[in-house]
């Protein structure tokens, strides 16, 4: 069971996008590419007060569009595409509302009309700078104490963590299941995503970082035997 | 996870994935369209959105990274409370917030190279480095950065050696991570302000080293 965003370790892509000049990298990429990047963005985090979903429900939506489509979709167009599927899910448009709108814009007719009752809860300017700076921090209180600590070998479970949702939210890449590795640092209680995505609620766990050796993931081969890859992981994904 | 239990299996997620595709298929004017319904509906507001774009344009990007790293090698007390907490350390330089509520700084050496990926999204520490480039969102870099770390450094001009370990952080969790480059030398004499301008974006996502003085 996996989905097409989980791609740790997929073999097959060629080199890094990266513009270079005479060999050489260069870093000097505008923060938004295209006008249409820039909205789709500020559209997305916008939206966001209104329909007052959990980061791990937007993820979800992105990475459960259709495997063609996530594919085939530049990033921004991954966000809107998600987007609007959020905002149909959550009611805040329906169905009719985007055929419309897509006749309108078919017929060059898009018209931006005075809005006099804007939604309560819709983010204003003013609000920009606070509203960022505040952010959603995932930390909860855990009321036991941590099942592993650090230094302790552990290993991941075999399969999706995800018990309540098949083909549900998790965030243990496929790369890593049914791997041993250790614990480097522990980050106290955090929103589990595996039931935010779903509406399921906080239900905190203890979150680690567990570091796997290269060898242990991939198998043997040339470099550095120490060479490793560092995953934070719930406590539900470890035994 | 008592409030787990119970939960009826529901299906409804799996029937909004393909709305999308009601929607004009240019990217352009799907983007237009959906601002046009969303405008209208007072879902969003305008001037929000000139708002959303110009910080991130212009007021938060890796600039503030910089200043965080500049500090850190400038001030030894201080490097020691950003890579203890990081989040309160970077608080004191105002950076706070979206996508940087949980910091963690790790520290490059002679003996570890530290390199930050999200193999599952495009997760990036907002606050301090900005919205994250194009590549860092690829398949090619989310996709081979766990498996041939070494392969990929190369091609960002980064040859280490053999007898470097190599620590790639996938960034699965809400946790945030900021590479400490090591401070180049010869920049002894340097002030803190010199110093930030050696700071590259790529030397804190560790794709990169900073570049040394003239």
């Amino acid at each position: 069971m996996t989905r097409t965003h989980d791609m740790g370790g997929r073999f097959g892509d060629g080199p890094i996008p990266l513009k270079k000049i005479d060999g050489k990298v260069v870093d000097d990429e505008p923060v938004f590419k295209t006008n249409w990047h820039a909205k789709a963005f500020a559209i997305t985090v916008a939206s966001a007060s209104v329909g007052k979903w959990s980061i791990d429900k937007s993820r979800f939506f992105r990475e459960s569009l259709p495997p063609k489509d996530y594919a085939k979709f530049d990033y921004y167009e991954k966000w809107s595409s998600a987007l609007i599927n959020l905002l149909v899910e959550r009611g805040l448009i329906n169905k009719n509302d985007l055929i419309e709108i897509t006749k309108k814009a078919k017929e060059d007719n898009l018209e931006v009309i005075q809005v006099t009752d804007e939604h309560q809860d819709v983010l204003k300017a003013k609000d920009v700078a606070i509203t960022l700076g505040r952010g959603g921090p995932s930390a909860r209180e855990v009321f036991h104490s941590p099942k592993f600590r650090v230094g302790q070998e552990v290993r991941t479970i075999n399969y999706s963590p995800n018990k309540n949702i098949i083909g549900g939210h998790t965030r243990l890449p496929i790369y890593a299941r049914g791997k041993k590795g250790k614990v480097i640092l522990h980050h106290k209680g955090h929103v589990l995503p595996d039931a935010s995505a779903h509406d399921l609620g906080d239900s905190p766990e203890h979150l680690y970082t567990v570091e796997f050796l290269s060898t242990e993931l991939w198998g043997d081969k040339d470099g550095n035997q120490k060479d490793s890859i560092c995953i934070d992981l719930w406590e539900s994904y470890l035994i | 996870m008592s409030d787990k239990k119970n939960v009826e299996h529901n299906n409804d997620d799996h029937h909004h994935h393909h709305d999308h595709s009601l929607l004009p298929e240019e990217p352009e004017l799907r983007v237009k369209a959906i601002e046009t319904l969303l405008l209208n509906k007072g879902i969003i507001n305008s001037d929000t959105l000139n708002e959303l774009i110009d910080t991130y344009e212009n007021k938060i990007g890796p600039r503030n990274g910089a200043k965080v790293v500049a500090k850190a090698w400038a001030d030894p007390e201080y490097k020691k409370r950003l890579l203890e907490n990081a989040t309160k350390a970077i608080e004191e330089l105002s950076y706070t917030g979206r996508q940087g509520e949980h910091m963690v700084v790790v520290e490059n050496t002679p003996e570890v190279h530290n390199v930050v990926v999200c193999t599952l999204c495009s997760c990036y520490p907002w606050p301090v480095l900005g919205i994250p480039p194009t590549w860092y969102k690829s398949d090619e870099y989310r996709s081979r950065t766990v498996r041939e770390p070494r392969k990929v450094l190369q091609e960002f001009g980064l040859e280490l050696d053999l007898n470097t370990q190599i620590k790639v952080w996938d960034s699965t969790s809400e946790m945030r991570y900021l590479v400490l480059p090591m401070r180049p030398v010869g920049t002894e004499h340097l002030s803190e302000n010199e110093l930030e301008s050696l700071v590259t974006r790529n030397s804190m996502i560790g794709t990169g080293l900073p570049e040394t003085p003239k």
